[in-house]
Protein backbone atom coordinates (compact mmCIF):
# COMPACT_ATOMS: atom_id res chain seq x y z
CA UNK A 1 0.00 0.00 0.00
CA UNK A 2 2.80 2.43 1.08
CA UNK A 3 4.37 1.70 -2.60
CA UNK A 4 1.21 2.53 -4.34
CA UNK A 5 0.84 5.48 -2.55
CA UNK A 6 4.44 6.77 -3.39
CA UNK A 7 3.51 6.46 -7.71
CA UNK A 8 2.81 10.09 -9.49
CA UNK A 9 -0.34 9.50 -11.83
CA UNK A 10 2.12 10.41 -14.88
CA UNK A 11 4.49 6.88 -13.38
CA UNK A 12 1.24 4.90 -14.67
CA UNK A 13 1.91 6.59 -18.19
CA UNK A 14 3.64 4.09 -20.34
CA UNK A 15 3.64 6.18 -23.81
CA UNK A 16 4.80 9.81 -24.35
CA UNK A 17 2.10 12.60 -25.08
CA UNK A 18 3.03 12.39 -29.13
CA UNK A 19 2.89 8.73 -29.34
CA UNK A 20 -0.68 9.67 -27.90
CA UNK A 21 -1.74 12.12 -30.64
CA UNK A 22 -0.12 10.12 -33.35
CA UNK A 23 -3.01 7.48 -32.55
CA UNK A 24 -5.72 9.83 -33.90
CA UNK A 25 -3.46 10.68 -37.09
CA UNK A 26 -2.90 6.83 -37.73
CA UNK A 27 -6.70 5.87 -37.09
CA UNK A 28 -8.15 9.01 -39.56
CA UNK A 29 -5.82 7.66 -42.33
CA UNK A 30 -7.17 3.97 -41.97
CA UNK A 31 -10.77 5.23 -41.97
CA UNK A 32 -9.94 7.33 -44.59
CA UNK A 33 -12.77 7.80 -46.70
CA UNK A 34 -15.01 6.74 -44.32
CA UNK A 35 -14.91 10.26 -42.46
CA UNK A 36 -17.53 11.07 -44.75
CA UNK A 37 -19.60 7.89 -43.81
CA UNK A 38 -19.53 9.55 -40.59
CA UNK A 39 -20.37 12.89 -41.12
CA UNK A 40 -23.25 11.90 -42.55
CA UNK A 41 -24.45 9.69 -39.39
CA UNK A 42 -23.76 12.67 -37.57
CA UNK A 43 -25.94 14.66 -39.34
CA UNK A 44 -28.67 11.93 -39.59
CA UNK A 45 -28.19 12.02 -35.59
CA UNK A 46 -28.67 15.95 -35.85
CA UNK A 47 -31.82 15.54 -37.66
CA UNK A 48 -33.28 13.06 -35.69
CA UNK A 49 -33.00 15.55 -32.66
CA UNK A 50 -34.70 18.51 -34.37
CA UNK A 51 -37.14 16.64 -36.74
CA UNK A 52 -38.29 13.34 -34.08
CA UNK A 53 -40.15 11.09 -36.38
CA UNK A 54 -41.57 7.69 -34.68
CA UNK A 55 -38.27 5.22 -35.31
CA UNK A 56 -35.84 7.91 -34.66
CA UNK A 57 -35.19 6.63 -31.75
CA UNK A 58 -34.16 2.83 -32.82
CA UNK A 59 -32.08 4.36 -35.34
CA UNK A 60 -30.31 6.61 -33.35
CA UNK A 61 -29.62 3.97 -31.13
CA UNK A 62 -28.44 1.48 -33.19
CA UNK A 63 -26.52 4.05 -35.18
CA UNK A 64 -24.62 4.96 -32.16
CA UNK A 65 -24.02 1.03 -31.18
CA UNK A 66 -21.89 0.80 -34.58
CA UNK A 67 -19.75 4.12 -33.68
CA UNK A 68 -19.37 2.39 -30.71
CA UNK A 69 -18.04 -0.81 -31.71
CA UNK A 70 -16.16 0.89 -34.26
CA UNK A 71 -14.18 3.31 -31.75
CA UNK A 72 -13.90 -0.27 -29.75
CA UNK A 73 -11.95 -2.11 -33.23
CA UNK A 74 -10.44 0.90 -34.81
CA UNK A 75 -8.95 2.90 -32.47
CA UNK A 76 -9.13 1.55 -28.61
CA UNK A 77 -7.60 -1.95 -30.36
CA UNK A 78 -6.40 -1.71 -33.39
CA UNK A 79 -4.53 1.92 -32.86
CA UNK A 80 -4.34 2.90 -29.34
CA UNK A 81 -3.93 -1.12 -27.35
CA UNK A 82 -0.05 -0.95 -29.35
CA UNK A 83 1.06 1.63 -26.25
CA UNK A 84 -1.82 1.00 -23.78
CA UNK A 85 -1.83 -2.41 -22.41
CA UNK A 86 -4.77 -1.42 -20.83
CA UNK A 87 -6.58 -0.19 -24.20
CA UNK A 88 -8.08 -3.62 -25.16
CA UNK A 89 -9.77 -3.37 -21.85
CA UNK A 90 -11.51 -0.25 -22.59
CA UNK A 91 -12.10 -1.73 -26.19
CA UNK A 92 -14.39 -4.49 -24.13
CA UNK A 93 -15.80 -2.10 -22.31
CA UNK A 94 -16.74 0.08 -25.74
CA UNK A 95 -18.25 -3.25 -26.97
CA UNK A 96 -20.52 -3.80 -24.02
CA UNK A 97 -21.68 -0.03 -24.70
CA UNK A 98 -22.22 -0.97 -28.10
CA UNK A 99 -24.90 -4.21 -27.39
CA UNK A 100 -26.46 -2.26 -25.04
CA UNK A 101 -27.27 0.49 -27.26
CA UNK A 102 -27.82 -2.37 -29.67
CA UNK A 103 -30.63 -3.64 -27.05
CA UNK A 104 -32.49 -0.17 -27.12
CA UNK A 105 -32.35 -0.12 -30.36
CA UNK A 106 -34.25 -3.65 -30.61
CA UNK A 107 -36.20 -3.32 -27.78
CA UNK A 108 -40.38 -2.01 -28.37
CA UNK A 109 -39.94 -0.55 -24.75
CA UNK A 110 -37.10 1.23 -24.82
CA UNK A 111 -35.90 2.88 -28.18
CA UNK A 112 -38.41 5.70 -27.95
CA UNK A 113 -36.59 7.33 -24.78
CA UNK A 114 -33.11 6.86 -26.49
CA UNK A 115 -33.65 10.36 -27.87
CA UNK A 116 -36.66 12.70 -27.00
CA UNK A 117 -39.68 12.28 -28.79
CA UNK A 118 -40.31 16.19 -29.59
CA UNK A 119 -38.08 18.57 -31.26
CA UNK A 120 -34.80 19.34 -29.12
CA UNK A 121 -34.57 22.85 -28.08
CA UNK A 122 -30.84 24.11 -29.60
CA UNK A 123 -30.42 25.56 -26.09
CA UNK A 124 -30.75 22.14 -24.56
CA UNK A 125 -28.13 20.83 -22.41
CA UNK A 126 -27.57 17.51 -24.32
CA UNK A 127 -27.79 19.46 -28.12
CA UNK A 128 -25.10 21.86 -26.97
CA UNK A 129 -23.03 18.96 -25.57
CA UNK A 130 -23.49 17.14 -28.94
CA UNK A 131 -23.23 20.18 -31.11
CA UNK A 132 -19.36 20.55 -29.12
CA UNK A 133 -18.48 17.21 -29.63
CA UNK A 134 -19.11 17.41 -33.16
CA UNK A 135 -17.53 20.85 -33.85
CA UNK A 136 -15.81 22.21 -30.76
CA UNK A 137 -14.09 18.97 -29.94
CA UNK A 138 -11.83 17.97 -32.33
CA UNK A 139 -10.86 22.15 -32.89
CA UNK A 140 -8.49 21.20 -29.23
CA UNK A 141 -6.06 19.46 -30.63
CA UNK A 142 -5.26 22.27 -33.87
CA UNK A 143 -5.30 25.15 -30.98
CA UNK A 144 -2.93 22.96 -29.29
CA UNK A 145 -0.30 22.81 -32.39
CA UNK A 146 -1.13 19.50 -33.50
CA UNK A 147 -1.75 18.14 -37.09
CA UNK A 148 -5.14 18.45 -38.60
CA UNK A 149 -4.58 14.75 -39.46
CA UNK A 150 -4.84 13.93 -36.26
CA UNK A 151 -8.16 15.51 -35.27
CA UNK A 152 -10.79 13.86 -32.87
CA UNK A 153 -13.94 13.32 -34.73
CA UNK A 154 -16.91 11.36 -33.81
CA UNK A 155 -17.16 7.64 -34.61
CA UNK A 156 -13.10 7.84 -34.55
CA UNK A 157 -12.02 8.95 -30.91
CA UNK A 158 -13.55 7.42 -27.96
CA UNK A 159 -14.00 11.49 -26.03
CA UNK A 160 -16.04 13.06 -29.12
CA UNK A 161 -18.18 9.38 -29.66
CA UNK A 162 -18.77 9.28 -25.80
CA UNK A 163 -19.73 13.07 -25.52
CA UNK A 164 -21.68 12.77 -28.64
CA UNK A 165 -23.48 10.21 -27.23
CA UNK A 166 -24.26 11.58 -23.72
CA UNK A 167 -25.14 14.78 -25.60
CA UNK A 168 -27.70 12.65 -27.69
CA UNK A 169 -29.32 10.47 -24.11
CA UNK A 170 -29.36 13.48 -22.30
CA UNK A 171 -32.12 14.83 -24.80
CA UNK A 172 -34.13 11.73 -23.85
CA UNK A 173 -35.22 9.81 -20.52
CA UNK A 174 -33.13 10.11 -18.06
CA UNK A 175 -34.87 7.33 -16.26
CA UNK A 176 -34.80 5.52 -19.08
CA UNK A 177 -31.79 6.21 -20.11
CA UNK A 178 -29.11 6.36 -16.91
CA UNK A 179 -27.60 2.61 -17.50
CA UNK A 180 -26.55 3.88 -21.01
CA UNK A 181 -25.10 6.86 -19.30
CA UNK A 182 -22.40 4.93 -17.27
CA UNK A 183 -19.68 3.97 -19.99
CA UNK A 184 -19.47 7.03 -21.81
CA UNK A 185 -19.19 8.86 -17.87
CA UNK A 186 -16.39 6.63 -17.06
CA UNK A 187 -14.37 6.99 -20.51
CA UNK A 188 -14.45 10.45 -19.65
CA UNK A 189 -13.40 9.99 -16.31
CA UNK A 190 -10.49 7.84 -17.35
CA UNK A 191 -9.61 10.20 -20.13
CA UNK A 192 -9.50 13.10 -17.71
CA UNK A 193 -6.87 11.07 -16.02
CA UNK A 194 -4.76 10.19 -18.91
CA UNK A 195 -4.42 13.88 -20.10
CA UNK A 196 -4.03 15.35 -16.20
CA UNK A 197 -0.95 12.13 -16.39
CA UNK A 198 0.24 13.79 -19.67
CA UNK A 199 0.61 17.20 -18.08
CA UNK A 200 -2.27 18.64 -20.27
CA UNK A 201 -4.60 20.10 -18.33
CA UNK A 202 -7.35 21.17 -20.90
CA UNK A 203 -7.93 17.29 -21.20
CA UNK A 204 -9.90 17.45 -18.48
CA UNK A 205 -12.84 19.60 -20.44
CA UNK A 206 -14.71 16.32 -21.83
CA UNK A 207 -15.33 15.52 -18.30
CA UNK A 208 -16.33 18.90 -16.80
CA UNK A 209 -18.57 19.26 -20.06
CA UNK A 210 -20.14 15.85 -19.50
CA UNK A 211 -20.98 16.35 -15.89
CA UNK A 212 -21.85 20.10 -16.61
CA UNK A 213 -24.39 18.78 -19.17
CA UNK A 214 -25.42 16.21 -17.17
CA UNK A 215 -26.67 18.44 -13.88
CA UNK A 216 -28.14 21.12 -16.62
CA UNK A 217 -30.31 18.46 -17.20
CA UNK A 218 -31.31 17.53 -14.16
CA UNK A 219 -32.05 20.82 -12.75
CA UNK A 220 -33.46 22.06 -15.86
CA UNK A 221 -36.98 23.35 -16.27
CA UNK A 222 -38.85 20.85 -18.47
CA UNK A 223 -41.84 22.83 -19.40
CA UNK A 224 -40.06 26.17 -19.45
CA UNK A 225 -37.69 24.86 -22.25
CA UNK A 226 -40.37 22.54 -24.06
CA UNK A 227 -42.41 26.14 -24.48
CA UNK A 228 -39.44 28.07 -25.62
CA UNK A 229 -38.72 25.56 -28.88
CA UNK A 230 -42.58 26.36 -29.84
CA UNK B 1 38.29 11.55 -30.13
CA UNK B 2 38.11 14.94 -28.38
CA UNK B 3 35.20 17.07 -27.68
CA UNK B 4 35.37 18.90 -30.98
CA UNK B 5 35.30 15.56 -32.99
CA UNK B 6 32.73 14.35 -30.83
CA UNK B 7 30.04 17.29 -31.64
CA UNK B 8 30.66 16.78 -35.70
CA UNK B 9 29.32 13.72 -34.97
CA UNK B 10 25.69 15.54 -34.80
CA UNK B 11 26.67 16.03 -38.96
CA UNK B 12 27.28 12.53 -39.79
CA UNK B 13 23.82 11.13 -39.94
CA UNK B 14 23.89 10.68 -43.87
CA UNK B 15 26.92 8.56 -43.59
CA UNK B 16 26.60 4.63 -44.63
CA UNK B 17 26.02 2.94 -40.96
CA UNK B 18 29.76 0.85 -41.29
CA UNK B 19 31.46 3.45 -42.05
CA UNK B 20 30.35 5.58 -39.14
CA UNK B 21 30.73 3.28 -36.69
CA UNK B 22 34.38 2.37 -37.93
CA UNK B 23 35.16 6.34 -37.81
CA UNK B 24 32.88 7.56 -34.38
CA UNK B 25 33.66 5.59 -31.34
CA UNK B 26 35.59 6.99 -29.55
CA UNK B 27 38.58 4.74 -28.37
CA UNK B 28 38.69 6.45 -24.60
CA UNK B 29 34.96 6.57 -24.04
CA UNK B 30 34.43 5.67 -20.60
CA UNK B 31 33.84 2.01 -19.97
CA UNK B 32 32.71 -0.19 -16.92
CA UNK B 33 33.91 -3.79 -15.46
CA UNK B 34 31.24 -5.80 -14.99
CA UNK B 35 32.42 -7.09 -11.42
CA UNK B 36 31.33 -10.89 -11.81
CA UNK B 37 33.24 -11.18 -14.77
CA UNK B 38 35.71 -8.76 -15.85
CA UNK B 39 33.73 -7.70 -19.51
CA UNK B 40 33.69 -3.87 -19.90
CA UNK B 41 30.57 -2.23 -21.19
CA UNK B 42 30.18 1.65 -21.78
CA UNK B 43 29.01 3.57 -19.01
CA UNK B 44 26.05 5.41 -20.89
CA UNK B 45 23.46 2.74 -21.87
CA UNK B 46 19.80 3.31 -23.38
CA UNK B 47 16.20 3.16 -21.70
CA UNK B 48 13.47 2.55 -23.55
CA UNK B 49 10.23 3.13 -20.97
CA UNK B 50 7.93 5.57 -23.06
CA UNK B 51 10.27 6.44 -25.91
CA UNK B 52 10.49 3.10 -27.71
CA UNK B 53 6.71 2.17 -26.91
CA UNK B 54 5.56 3.98 -30.52
CA UNK B 55 3.52 0.78 -31.85
CA UNK B 56 3.67 0.64 -35.28
CA UNK B 57 4.08 4.26 -36.27
CA UNK B 58 6.52 4.43 -39.36
CA UNK B 59 7.16 7.87 -38.83
CA UNK B 60 8.91 6.89 -34.98
CA UNK B 61 9.95 3.87 -36.04
CA UNK B 62 12.28 5.66 -38.66
CA UNK B 63 12.93 8.39 -36.24
CA UNK B 64 14.13 5.87 -33.50
CA UNK B 65 16.36 3.74 -36.18
CA UNK B 66 18.51 7.33 -36.33
CA UNK B 67 18.59 7.20 -32.37
CA UNK B 68 19.84 3.79 -32.39
CA UNK B 69 22.47 4.49 -35.37
CA UNK B 70 24.11 7.57 -33.10
CA UNK B 71 24.04 5.06 -30.40
CA UNK B 72 25.86 2.27 -32.02
CA UNK B 73 27.92 5.32 -33.23
CA UNK B 74 28.71 6.43 -30.39
CA UNK B 75 29.83 3.22 -29.00
CA UNK B 76 26.94 2.83 -27.00
CA UNK B 77 26.21 -0.63 -25.18
CA UNK B 78 23.58 -1.37 -23.04
CA UNK B 79 20.29 -1.11 -24.36
CA UNK B 80 16.92 -1.64 -21.42
CA UNK B 81 13.71 -3.01 -22.00
CA UNK B 82 10.70 -4.80 -20.51
CA UNK B 83 7.78 -6.84 -21.34
CA UNK B 84 5.82 -4.32 -19.26
CA UNK B 85 6.82 -1.25 -21.92
CA UNK B 86 4.14 -1.88 -24.11
CA UNK B 87 5.07 -2.11 -27.74
CA UNK B 88 9.04 -1.23 -26.84
CA UNK B 89 10.66 -4.78 -26.81
CA UNK B 90 8.68 -5.30 -30.69
CA UNK B 91 9.84 -1.72 -31.59
CA UNK B 92 13.77 -2.84 -31.27
CA UNK B 93 12.93 -6.32 -32.81
CA UNK B 94 12.00 -4.74 -35.80
CA UNK B 95 14.89 -1.79 -36.18
CA UNK B 96 18.05 -4.16 -34.45
CA UNK B 97 17.69 -6.12 -37.47
CA UNK B 98 17.70 -3.58 -40.06
CA UNK B 99 21.51 -2.62 -38.85
CA UNK B 100 22.89 -5.74 -40.36
CA UNK B 101 25.06 -7.02 -37.16
CA UNK B 102 26.75 -3.63 -37.13
CA UNK B 103 25.91 -3.12 -33.71
CA UNK B 104 29.26 -3.74 -32.13
CA UNK B 105 28.75 -4.16 -28.15
CA UNK B 106 25.36 -4.10 -28.07
CA UNK B 107 24.38 -5.65 -24.78
CA UNK B 108 20.59 -6.92 -24.79
CA UNK B 109 19.12 -6.37 -21.31
CA UNK B 110 14.97 -7.19 -20.73
CA UNK B 111 13.28 -8.14 -17.67
CA UNK B 112 10.75 -10.80 -16.56
CA UNK B 113 7.51 -9.88 -16.57
CA UNK B 114 6.29 -9.84 -12.71
CA UNK B 115 3.03 -11.68 -12.85
CA UNK B 116 3.55 -13.87 -15.52
CA UNK B 117 4.84 -17.80 -16.34
CA UNK B 118 8.69 -16.85 -16.31
CA UNK B 119 9.43 -19.36 -19.40
CA UNK B 120 7.35 -17.91 -21.25
CA UNK B 121 7.32 -14.72 -20.92
CA UNK B 122 11.17 -14.67 -21.91
CA UNK B 123 10.90 -16.42 -24.82
CA UNK B 124 8.35 -13.91 -25.54
CA UNK B 125 10.64 -11.46 -25.11
CA UNK B 126 13.07 -12.97 -26.90
CA UNK B 127 11.02 -13.41 -29.99
CA UNK B 128 9.95 -10.08 -30.11
CA UNK B 129 13.26 -8.71 -29.60
CA UNK B 130 14.76 -11.42 -32.84
CA UNK B 131 18.10 -12.38 -30.59
CA UNK B 132 19.42 -15.52 -29.83
CA UNK B 133 19.55 -14.92 -26.35
CA UNK B 134 19.81 -11.82 -23.57
CA UNK B 135 23.05 -10.60 -21.89
CA UNK B 136 20.93 -9.72 -19.10
CA UNK B 137 17.82 -10.87 -17.60
CA UNK B 138 16.33 -8.59 -14.65
CA UNK B 139 13.54 -9.76 -12.31
CA UNK B 140 11.18 -6.63 -12.70
CA UNK B 141 10.60 -4.23 -9.66
CA UNK B 142 11.30 -7.21 -7.19
CA UNK B 143 7.70 -8.80 -7.59
CA UNK B 144 7.55 -12.74 -7.61
CA UNK B 145 11.20 -12.55 -7.50
CA UNK B 146 11.56 -15.90 -5.86
CA UNK B 147 9.83 -17.41 -8.44
CA UNK B 148 11.97 -15.83 -11.30
CA UNK B 149 15.36 -15.80 -10.19
CA UNK B 150 15.51 -19.62 -10.02
CA UNK B 151 14.39 -20.07 -13.22
CA UNK B 152 16.79 -17.17 -14.00
CA UNK B 153 19.67 -19.07 -12.50
CA UNK B 154 18.66 -22.28 -13.58
CA UNK B 155 19.31 -20.64 -17.33
CA UNK B 156 22.62 -18.74 -16.62
CA UNK B 157 23.58 -22.53 -15.20
CA UNK B 158 22.46 -23.84 -18.55
CA UNK B 159 24.50 -21.33 -20.44
CA UNK B 160 21.25 -19.67 -21.71
CA UNK B 161 21.88 -16.32 -19.95
CA UNK B 162 25.09 -14.46 -19.25
CA UNK B 163 24.11 -12.33 -16.21
CA UNK B 164 21.26 -12.19 -13.48
CA UNK B 165 19.84 -8.93 -12.50
CA UNK B 166 17.12 -7.49 -9.98
CA UNK B 167 15.20 -3.94 -10.54
CA UNK B 168 13.48 -1.53 -8.56
CA UNK B 169 12.66 2.63 -9.52
CA UNK B 170 11.81 5.93 -7.71
CA UNK B 171 13.69 4.55 -4.51
CA UNK B 172 11.58 1.75 -3.78
CA UNK B 173 11.78 -1.43 -1.89
CA UNK B 174 15.42 -1.16 -1.03
CA UNK B 175 15.70 -2.91 2.05
CA UNK B 176 14.09 -6.38 0.13
CA UNK B 177 16.88 -5.62 -3.00
CA UNK B 178 19.64 -5.19 -0.01
CA UNK B 179 18.54 -8.21 1.43
CA UNK B 180 18.25 -10.09 -2.39
CA UNK B 181 21.78 -8.86 -2.87
CA UNK B 182 23.14 -9.73 0.13
CA UNK B 183 21.70 -13.63 -0.39
CA UNK B 184 22.05 -14.54 -4.21
CA UNK B 185 24.94 -14.20 -6.21
CA UNK B 186 23.78 -11.25 -8.37
CA UNK B 187 25.56 -9.72 -11.31
CA UNK B 188 23.41 -6.57 -11.35
CA UNK B 189 21.43 -5.04 -9.41
CA UNK B 190 19.23 -1.38 -11.09
CA UNK B 191 17.71 1.64 -9.22
CA UNK B 192 16.75 4.92 -9.29
CA UNK B 193 20.30 7.57 -9.12
CA UNK B 194 20.42 10.44 -10.24
CA UNK B 195 21.75 13.92 -8.67
CA UNK B 196 18.52 14.31 -7.15
CA UNK B 197 18.16 10.84 -5.92
CA UNK B 198 20.57 9.68 -3.94
CA UNK B 199 19.70 7.19 -1.66
CA UNK B 200 21.41 4.30 -3.10
CA UNK B 201 24.34 5.71 -2.37
CA UNK B 202 24.00 5.30 1.56
CA UNK B 203 23.91 1.16 1.57
CA UNK B 204 23.08 0.01 -2.03
CA UNK B 205 25.75 1.36 -4.27
CA UNK B 206 28.59 0.71 -0.98
CA UNK B 207 26.80 -3.38 -0.65
CA UNK B 208 27.37 -3.74 -4.49
CA UNK B 209 31.31 -2.52 -4.54
CA UNK B 210 31.63 -5.05 -1.53
CA UNK B 211 29.31 -7.80 -3.44
CA UNK B 212 31.10 -7.49 -6.60
CA UNK B 213 27.09 -6.42 -8.30
CA UNK B 214 27.08 -4.60 -11.35
CA UNK B 215 24.74 -1.33 -10.86
CA UNK B 216 22.82 0.20 -13.42
CA UNK B 217 21.00 3.57 -12.74
CA UNK B 218 17.47 4.30 -13.79
CA UNK B 219 15.84 7.46 -13.83
CA UNK B 220 18.70 10.02 -14.71
CA UNK B 221 16.39 12.56 -15.61
CA UNK B 222 13.50 11.47 -13.82
CA UNK B 223 11.81 10.40 -16.75
CA UNK B 224 12.37 14.05 -18.38
CA UNK B 225 11.47 16.40 -15.09
CA UNK B 226 14.74 17.02 -13.70
CA UNK B 227 16.33 17.94 -16.70
CA UNK B 228 14.06 20.48 -17.59
CA UNK B 229 14.23 22.05 -14.47
CA UNK B 230 17.58 22.20 -14.62
CA UNK B 231 17.71 23.77 -18.17
CA UNK B 232 15.69 26.58 -17.05
CA UNK B 233 19.03 27.85 -15.33
CA UNK B 234 22.22 28.50 -16.84
CA UNK B 235 25.36 25.98 -16.62
CA UNK B 236 27.69 26.69 -13.75
CA UNK B 237 30.80 27.85 -15.58
CA UNK B 238 33.05 25.35 -13.73
CA UNK B 239 31.47 22.46 -15.74
CA UNK B 240 33.62 23.14 -18.35
CA UNK B 241 36.18 21.93 -15.72
CA UNK B 242 35.15 18.46 -15.94
CA UNK B 243 34.12 18.99 -19.75
CA UNK B 244 30.63 19.25 -19.56
CA UNK B 245 29.02 21.28 -22.32
CA UNK B 246 25.27 21.05 -21.49
CA UNK B 247 23.81 20.04 -18.66
CA UNK B 248 22.90 16.57 -19.87
CA UNK B 249 26.45 15.81 -19.79
CA UNK B 250 26.74 17.29 -16.27
CA UNK B 251 23.67 15.01 -14.76
CA UNK B 252 25.29 11.79 -16.71
CA UNK B 253 28.76 12.25 -15.24
CA UNK B 254 27.70 12.70 -11.99
CA UNK B 255 26.09 9.42 -12.13
CA UNK B 256 28.86 7.37 -13.91
CA UNK B 257 31.61 8.97 -12.27
CA UNK B 258 30.42 6.99 -9.23
CA UNK B 259 32.76 4.56 -8.69
CA UNK B 260 30.22 1.48 -8.08
CA UNK B 261 27.97 2.94 -10.75
CA UNK B 262 28.39 0.81 -13.94
CA UNK B 263 26.25 1.86 -16.43
CA UNK B 264 23.46 4.41 -16.80
CA UNK B 265 20.71 4.46 -19.15
CA UNK B 266 18.65 7.44 -20.45
CA UNK B 267 15.98 7.12 -22.56
CA UNK B 268 15.39 8.77 -25.61
CA UNK B 269 13.78 9.95 -28.72
CA UNK B 270 15.51 12.44 -30.19
CA UNK B 271 19.08 11.67 -32.24
CA UNK B 272 20.49 15.16 -30.80
CA UNK B 273 19.17 14.29 -27.31
CA UNK B 274 21.33 10.82 -28.21
CA UNK B 275 24.26 12.86 -29.13
CA UNK B 276 24.04 14.99 -25.41
CA UNK B 277 23.88 11.41 -23.37
CA UNK B 278 26.72 9.74 -25.45
CA UNK B 279 29.04 12.73 -24.61
CA UNK B 280 29.08 11.67 -20.73
CA UNK B 281 31.42 9.28 -21.55
CA UNK B 282 33.93 11.36 -22.68
CA UNK B 283 36.45 13.58 -21.47
CA UNK B 284 37.10 14.71 -17.69
CA UNK B 285 35.11 13.25 -14.95
CA UNK B 286 34.06 14.73 -11.70
CA UNK B 287 36.08 13.36 -8.82
CA UNK B 288 33.95 12.83 -5.31
CA UNK B 289 34.65 16.71 -4.34
CA UNK B 290 33.06 17.68 -7.60
CA UNK B 291 30.28 15.36 -7.34
CA UNK B 292 29.30 16.39 -3.87
CA UNK B 293 29.60 19.87 -5.64
CA UNK B 294 27.37 19.28 -8.63
CA UNK B 295 25.10 17.93 -6.30
CA UNK B 296 24.65 20.66 -4.32
CA UNK B 297 24.43 23.32 -7.21
CA UNK B 298 21.64 21.28 -8.09
CA UNK B 299 19.95 20.96 -5.02
CA UNK B 300 20.11 24.96 -4.54
CA UNK B 301 18.36 25.58 -8.10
Amino acid sequence: MQDWASYALSDFLMFSPASYYRRYELANADLWPGQLLLAAAAITLLWALRRPGPRSGQWAALLLAAVWAMVAGLFLHRHYAQINLAADGFALVFLLQALLLLACGLSPTWRQRVLAARPVSTRHPGMLLFVYALLVHPLFGLLADRPWQGVELFGIAPDATALATLGILLTGSLAANWPLLIVPLTWCAISALTYLAMGHVHGIAPLVLAIAALVATLFRNPTRADNATR
Amino acid sequence: MNRRQFISLAGLGLTPLPQLLRAAVSEDRLMRPIPSTGERIPAIGMGTWVTFNIGNDPVARAQLRDVLRAFFAHGGGMIDSSPMYGSAEAVLGQLLPQFGGETPGLFTATKVWTSGDGPSDIENSRRLWRVDGFDLLQVHNLLAWERHIETLFEMKERGELRYVGITTSHGRRHRDMLRVMRDWPLDFVQATYNVLDREVEREMLPLAAERGIAFIANRPYRRGSLINFVQRHPLPAWAADIDCPHWPAFLLKFIVSHPAVTCAIPATSQVEHMHENMSAMVGRMPDADTRERMAAHVAAL
